[in-house]
């Protein structure tokens, strides 16, 4: 049964109806656990010993990061998918990632330099790590560009699927080479080390934030996929009944 | 007795973009007689003749070759590039089909065409009537049973409708066949064919049929006789030689890459000051960015010329994978482009300070990094064919794909040599081994 309950959800008319069920629940849960997890942020968790009150960005910059990177991941499934099976929905969900994981990554990018001002010094350095997130929002947003600048619809979902998919081997190259060039640069970079000493109110917040983020993320880039696949299915029977 | 088929169609669905222009096709091409499309403009003649002469993958299963069948079309655009001379582009087009090409052949051919004046000129400076003279020289060579013919008798002159009448009729009574799309009536341009007719299908309604004339050639069946057989040559020779050709019909295009190399590392000591010490380190990521742009900045060039020509087209036809095509530009990217960069950067390195002992690794560095970045750009190009408003930013997208050349390329120069060397290597084996195929499939669904 479970096999064929996930190609059935390949079909575009029990995709729609699925995550039309789903999708309340998905919005309402993360804009709960968004409220308790931001509550807890700015009121609940104590002080940090070192960065004072601004640390408390850090509940939102470490998701929007996280998520950044992750949602790059899964639009990389969805290309997988896209070019074994061919489906629409496999086309239409790794579309919809794109522009959410790009959005993440400015969120992240913003977050972190409003972060770095009072920390370091200063908004931006030129750490391989913030390079980095920087060259994945470029990537992002090449991958938006070629999804709009072709006319023909079906060979756009694969030449996106092949480009997200060069664009994930670059990934790892480029995470690798952090540690070639912090030996070649020296400079400030982002110390991890505080992660173990955090107290245990701050790791769960920072754990409902994460969640709420991902939920987040997932209704959005569910939200647009559903839009999607029925703007390209407009002529089939199904969306017409739908949005009847 | 019935003539065997060569090809065989069963209800072939055509279509342009989402608008369907017949149903279902169903017809049988039959050795030694040739097939007459008609229909007004927009029915499908060409999509027809494309589909059988590369079935793509959805195609495969309603077009079926037999017996051996090989195919040729003679389309509207040319196959050849306009700044090669005549009398090399047609060699190459005989090599590339697997055709005979010595020189007294090629000299035959061009005399038999009416194009002997002409062999020493370009192919730019040909009449349209000459660039389809020479295109039935090639299909005449070629070799191929099938030939499949849109509009023969555009831009031709009487006595080049009496050297296609002859040819076809020679070929066909060797035993090839072909399917002629027109919309002027075979019969009445070129009597002598009548003989040879198999039918007339006409296009343009959901449901064309194959009306056979009340006099069906009947012939006796015997397999088809290449003209002149050649020794098929590995792709990818004839890749680089193609490429080689190109290369020596302008030699000049040689060198602006290295020219727009020293322009742009001048520029930088205006911009950094004349500090010798601050010039000397900032020389790897100098050298560097200037090499990244000299490469892009011809990168629109790399597949542009050839598709626009229907030389990719013409590969596809004859059957040379894609994957070699790629792999011949990215070598011969590395030659012509990287071997002058990596050669003018040595004097160039000198005058930026660079360490005698490092000028040698800089300008070796510097050609396994061309190699990396043309693959890359080859990439990205094949992309842009598909967004031609936008080609130049598209291959722009590439950037991000060269950063790790960068942070090993110009750590060539600051420390340790052997670590960043062996990586750049091996950058340049996987980019040489993985972007032929991945950019043949893109190039593939540019041409479909």
């Amino acid at each position: 049964m479970q096999p064929q309950f996930i190609l059935r959800l390949s079909s575009p008319p029990v995709f729609f109806q699925l995550t039309g069920k789903a999708l309340p629940w998905l919005i309402n849960a993360s804009l709960i656990l968004g409220a308790i997890g931001l509550w807890c942020a700015l009121f609940v968790t104590p002080t940090d010993a070192q960065q004072g009150e601004v640390y408390r960005v850090l509940y939102v910059h470490v998701p929007t990061a996280w998520m950044s990177m992750l949602l790059y991941v899964v639009a990389s499934f969805y290309a997988v998918l896209h070019l074994v099976f061919r489906t629409s929905v496999s086309a239409v969900m790794m579309r919809a990632m794109l522009p959410t994981g790009a959005w993440m990554t400015l969120l992240a990018l913003v977050t972190g330099s409003l972060w770095g001002k009072p920390t370091w010094g200063t908004y931006w350095i030129w750490d391989a790590r913030l390079t980095f997130e920087l060259l994945l929002l470029f990537i992002y947003l090449g991958l938006i560009a070629v999804a709009s600048l072709i006319d023909d619809e079906r060979k756009t979902d694969q030449l996106l699927s092949v480009f997200t998919l060069v664009g994930l081997v670059n990934i790892p190259l480029i995470y690798f080479s952090v540690v070639f060039w912090n030996t070649l640069h020296q400079g400030a970079s982002l110390s991890m080390s505080g992660g173990s000493k955090m107290a245990p109110i701050m790791k769960v917040t920072l754990f409902v934030c994460v969640l709420a983020m991902w939920l987040g993320c997932a209704a959005l880039a569910i939200a647009r996929a559903r839009w999607q696949l029925v703007d390209r299915e407009r002529d089939s029977v199904w969306t017409s009944s739908v949005l009847a | 007795m019935t003539a065997a088929p060569l090809i065989e169609v069963h209800s072939l669905p055509l279509s342009r973009g989402k608008r369907t222009l017949a149903k279902a096709l169903s017809f049988a091409l039959p050795t030694g007689s040739f097939l007459e499309l008609q229909g007004p403009n927009g029915s499908g003649k060409t999509s027809l003749l494309r589909a059988l002469a590369r079935p793509t993958a959805r195609l495969e299963s309603q077009i079926h070759r037999l017996n051996g069948a090989d195919v040729f079309l003679l389309g509207q655009s040319s196959g050849f590039r306009p700044e090669l001379e005549v009398r090399t582009q047609l060699s190459l087009s005989l090599a590339l089909y697997g055709a005979s090409a010595d020189p007294n052949r090629v000299e035959l051919l061009l005399e038999q065409f009416g194009l002997v004046r002409h062999a020493t000129h370009r192919v730019r400076q040909l009449s349209q009537g000459q660039v389809r003279r020479l295109m039935l020289a090639v299909m005449a060579a070629s070799g191929r049973t099938v030939w499949l013919i849109d509009e023969p008798l555009n831009a031709l002159d009487l006595n080049a409708i009496a050297l296609f009448e002859v040819t076809l009729a020679e070929h066909l009574g060797r035993g090839g066949s072909a399917v002629i799309a027109t919309h002027r009536s075979i019969h009445q341009a070129m009597p002598a064919l009548a003989a040879y007719c198999a039918g007339v299908l006409a296009l343009g309604s959901p449901q064309p049929t194959l009306e056979p004339l009340a006099s069906s050639p009947k012939r006796a069946t015997r397999p088809y006789r290449a003209p002149n057989p050649g020794d098929l040559a590995h792709p990818l020779f004839w890749v680089l030689r193609r490429e080689r050709l190109l290369a020596m019909a302008r030699p000049q295009d040689l060198a602006w890459p290295s020219v727009f190399h020293w322009m742009v590392v001048t520029l930088f000591p205006f911009g950094l000051g004349s500090d010798p010490e601050l010039l000397g380190r900032a020389a790897g990521g100098v050298f560097w960015i200037s090499a990244l742009l000299a490469v892009l900045i011809g990168a629109t060039r790399f597949f542009e010329a050839d598709f626009e020509h229907g030389v990719l087209d013409d590969c596809q036809t004859a059957g040379l994978s894609l994957t070699w095509l790629v792999t011949g530009k990215i070598i011969a990217g590395s030659l012509f482009i990287g071997i002058p960069l990596a050669l003018s950067s040595i004097p160039l390195a000198l005058l930026f300070g660079v360490p005698d002992r490092l000028l040698l690794v800089l300008g070796g560095s510097l050609w396994l990094g061309v190699l990396s970045l043309v693959a890359g750009s080859c990439l990205f190009s094949a992309l842009g064919l598909m967004a031609r408003q936008a080609q130049v930013v598209i291959c722009l997208l590439a950037i991000p794909i060269f950063v790790p050349l960068m942070i090993f390329g110009t750590a060539v120069l600051e420390g340790d040599i052997t670590a960043p060397l062996l990586t750049l290597i091996s950058l340049a084996a996987l980019f040489l081994l993985t972007v032929p195929a991945v950019t043949a499939r893109v190039l593939d669904l540019a041409l479909d």
